[in-house]
């Protein structure tokens, strides 16, 4: 452990000494002080907060990245470079010793300046959000629907499958689908569009979406119903609907009427009493336009519904650690890319890594393709074997890849924190078993192999 | 590697035809730099590898730290693999350069490597202490190593080595970049730690140095070994003498003495003064001007040895 600490210490100190992550840091605390006082967002208080937090703290985030991964790259292949690990490797000191105590120094410099970043932002924050400068309904909002810890809910699904079944065998004898289109290919096709049709709203009539809401907020605190539309012409002059919201007897209903715009979100406020005894809670949108135009809710992130379930700061937290375990594991790949290259070798494969598993959902629908060309099932003339060949190494390839990147996959925890949404633990948990303890374990195996075999006192 | 009988308990280190040959990136062999290299090095001596550069010296030495990985032969270190952490443990090491942390002080850099030893605090502020003394940079403690000069440099380097008291202590040319002063003081130092009961394994090509403090030599030149065995037994000539005559000799006993040698030899022999050798001529007229001098530079070593460097088990 002694020795783990003493190379965790050096870590900080080489790291703290490269001009280049100083270069970044120095841009980093440029973010952090300029970015509050020049951000303007859309003038309203929440566009105000959803730019600040995204802006600041993406930036840092980058800033850091990167920083992170020069750094990494270079804790052990300067090293090796420089000679010094010969004196290190001579000593008592395993391998897996020197990889997990380059990873921890990195580790503390990504804890103090992620913690300079998100204590700088949320006194920011603070510092911008004051009454003086905002309207009292705006300060609430302000804390209703973004400084909040709110859980979504999607709209009960409309049960398609008999329909969907119905119009596709309608469509087969009316001869729309050639017989070449396997079956696999059309049903999600008809699905698809009779979502799209249960979540639009043709203009003079309405559409009604039930949520199971489990557990209502407490203390009376309202619920957030949040939606985007789109317009089924070619048009951003505002729509003016109306939201009714309740049970069908008349006491229990809300009605909201609004002129809005499409292709941004909006919210109403609802009060929890809405919520029938069953738990259930319906709304219905009546389309006014007074002209051809139907309004769209698109089918998964159109219309939903936020719950309180817990405050901002501890939300706020559990983004921080989603971003650190995210760096934690960049500092793996930098870690053992610089024990098995040079900087610059080791920096662009690390660099290459993060783009294919950014590249995830991409390569994912590579993998798709290439399975139906590959069995041949390609709409075109078959190419030969050879052909079929390089579709099937294609499809195990990008198969293979996939399913490695794929856990690493995690939606931005600042997507989170701009619309007030509810991080859960779980999914703090997974990516600290995924990214933390699994990766990165897998990588510090790699690492610290590849150390315990290499010859670091060859001649240059 | 070919496997070998177990060493005796006197033997510290052990190399049967040890082959060390290096790759290019196609993996073809570039340089053998090693060849089929045989050696032991026993309890509580010191053993010299002598050769010009690039004879196999430094490959050889970092083949027995795990820097380097022997590509046949057979190789034990204190009874174990060199790789093994239980070895290292027991090693200690100065290299052919330095390679310090620039940024560090030399008490961080002690502090450092204490604790790869896995060395308490209490341990390592005792043994900086003295070892700091002994190597004459107390007064530096807090500078930082890259501001040293070589020697300076090169004596922080010996006390990194000898920091977790080792039975075997490797060092790959110790007096490289020394002034003589230091040179003999590294020397004066070596041979104190064999006194102690440790084992020393150095690598040199400057003859006097080894010739000084070593009591067994291999010479190896082309990754072979040349010539090996006690110094004694490699330098003395045993078909020529030499006769020492008393200081006080008078100049008319000195006569008879030649005159009697002649008439047994029927021949002149050769006779001319004892000289002093260059390195102990400055070495006493850097004595000298140091007692004039109070004022000094550089290393003030205080000429004992750390007292915690102990004898080893036998």
């Amino acid at each position: 452990m002694n020795g783990i600490l003493a190379i965790a210490l050096i870590s900080v100190r080489n790291a703290i000494r490269s001009k280049i992550v100083m270069v970044l840091l120095a841009f980093l605390l440029i973010t952090l002080i300029g970015l509050p006082l020049t951000l303007q967002g859309d003038g309203t208080l929440p566009g105000h907060v959803r730019v600040l937090i995204r802006y600041t703290l993406g930036l840092a985030t980058l800033i850091l990245s990167i920083a992170t991964v020069w750094a990494s790259c270079a804790a052990i292949s300067t090293e090796i470079r420089d000679r010094q690990i010969q004196l290190v490797v001579s000593k008592p000191v395993r391998a897996s010793q020197i990889w997990l105590g380059k990873w921890l120094g990195l580790m503390a410099i990504n804890v103090l300046f992620l913690m300079l970043c998100f204590v700088s932002t949320y006194a920011a924050l603070r510092g911008t959000t004051t009454p003086d400068r905002w309207s009292d309904t705006e300060i609430e909002q302000l804390h209703t629907e973004i400084l909040v810890a709110q859980y979504k809910l999607a709209p009960q699904p409309r049960d398609v499958r008999e329909e969907v079944q119905r119009q596709y065998r309608a469509a087969r004898a009316r001869g729309e689908w050639p017989e070449e289109i396997p079956t696999q290919e059309v049903l999600p096709r008809i699905e698809r569009a009779l979502r799209t049709q249960a979540n639009s709203v043709p203009a003079g009539s309405s559409n009604r979406w039930v949520f199971n809401v489990p557990h209502p907020p407490p203390d009376d605190r309202p619920l957030i119903l949040r939606y985007r539309f789109s317009l089924s012409v070619m048009d951003l002059d505002p729509v003016s609907g109306s939201w009714t919201i309740g049970s069908l007897q008349a006491s229990h209903r809300q009605v909201e009427t609004f002129e809005q715009p499409p292709r941004t979100w909006h919210s109403v406020a609802i009060s929890p009493d809405r919520i029938e005894d069953d738990g259930t809670l319906t709304v219905e949108f009546a389309n006014h336009a007074d002209r051809t135009v139907t309004v769209i809710f698109q089918p998964d992130e159109g219309l939903h519904l936020m719950v309180y379930a817990g405050g901002f700061l501890m939300n706020y937290f559990r983004a921080g650690l989603l971003i650190l375990f995210h760096l934690s594991f960049l500092a793996a790949v930098g870690v053992t890319a610089g024990a098995y290259f040079s900087i610059p070798v080791a920096a662009m494969t690390s660099f290459y890594a993060l783009l294919l598993i950014n590249a995830a959902r991409f390569i994912g629908r590579i993998a798709e393709g290439t399975a139906s060309g590959g069995h041949g099932h390609a709409h075109g003339p078959h190419g030969g074997w050879f052909q079929d060949a390089i579709h099937l190494t294609s499809h195990l390839v990008h198969r293979g890849l996939y399913a490695v990147i794929r856990p690493l996959e995690s939606a931005n925890p600042l997507d989170y924190l701009v619309v007030g949404e509810w991080i859960p633990w779980t999914e703090v948990g997974y990516m600290f078993g995924v990214k933390v303890v699994l990766y990165s374990g897998i990588l510090m195996v790699l690492g610290a192999w590849h150390m315990a075999r290499k010859e670091v006192a060859l001649p240059s | 590697m070919t496997p070998s009988p177990p060493q005796t308990a006197t033997t510290i280190a052990e190399a049967r035809d040890l082959v060390k040959v290096f790759r290019d990136f196609w993996h073809r062999p570039k340089v053998r730099a090693v060849n089929d290299i045989t050696f032991e090095v026993k309890r509580g001596e010191v053993f010299g590898l002598l050769g010009p550069n690039g004879s196999g010296k430094s490959t050889t030495i970092k083949m027995m730290l795990g820097l380097l990985h022997p590509t046949s032969g057979y190789l034990r270190v204190l009874d174990r693999s060199p790789d093994d952490v239980k070895t290292k443990a027991r090693v200690g090491y100065l290299a052919e350069e330095s390679y310090l942390y620039p940024y560090l002080t030399s008490e961080e850099t002690l502090h450092f490597f204490g604790r790869l030893f896995n060395l308490n605090a209490k341990q390592r502020e005792e043994r900086i202490d003295q070892l700091l003394d002994m190597i004459g940079l107390q007064h530096a403690r807090r500078r930082v190593v890259g501001e040293f000069s070589k020697g300076m440099a090169r004596r922080i380097g010996l006390a990194q080595a000898l920091i977790n008291d080792p039975d075997l202590i490797i060092l790959d040319e110790p007096t490289s970049g020394l002034d003589p002063l230091g040179c003999r003081q590294v020397k004066d130092l070596i041979r104190a730690l064999a006194r102690r009961g440790k084992t020393v394994l150095l690598s040199s090509h400057l003859l006097a140095d080894v010739e000084d403090i070593c009591d067994r030599i291999a010479i190896l030149y082309n990754g072979r070994i040349q010539a090996m065995g006690s110094m004694h037994e490699l330098l003395e000539q045993r078909n020529r003498y030499r006769v020492t005559l008393p200081e006080e000799l008078a100049p008319d006993q000195l006569q008879r003495v030649l005159d009697e040698i002649r008439s047994v030899l029927g021949a002149e022999p050769d006779i001319d003064h004892p000289r002093l050798d260059l390195e102990e001529f400055f070495l006493r007229i850097i004595e000298k001007a140091r007692n004039e001098v109070e004022s000094q530079s550089g290393a003030t070593p205080s000429h004992t040895l750390a007292s915690y460097l102990s004898a080893p088990p036998s």
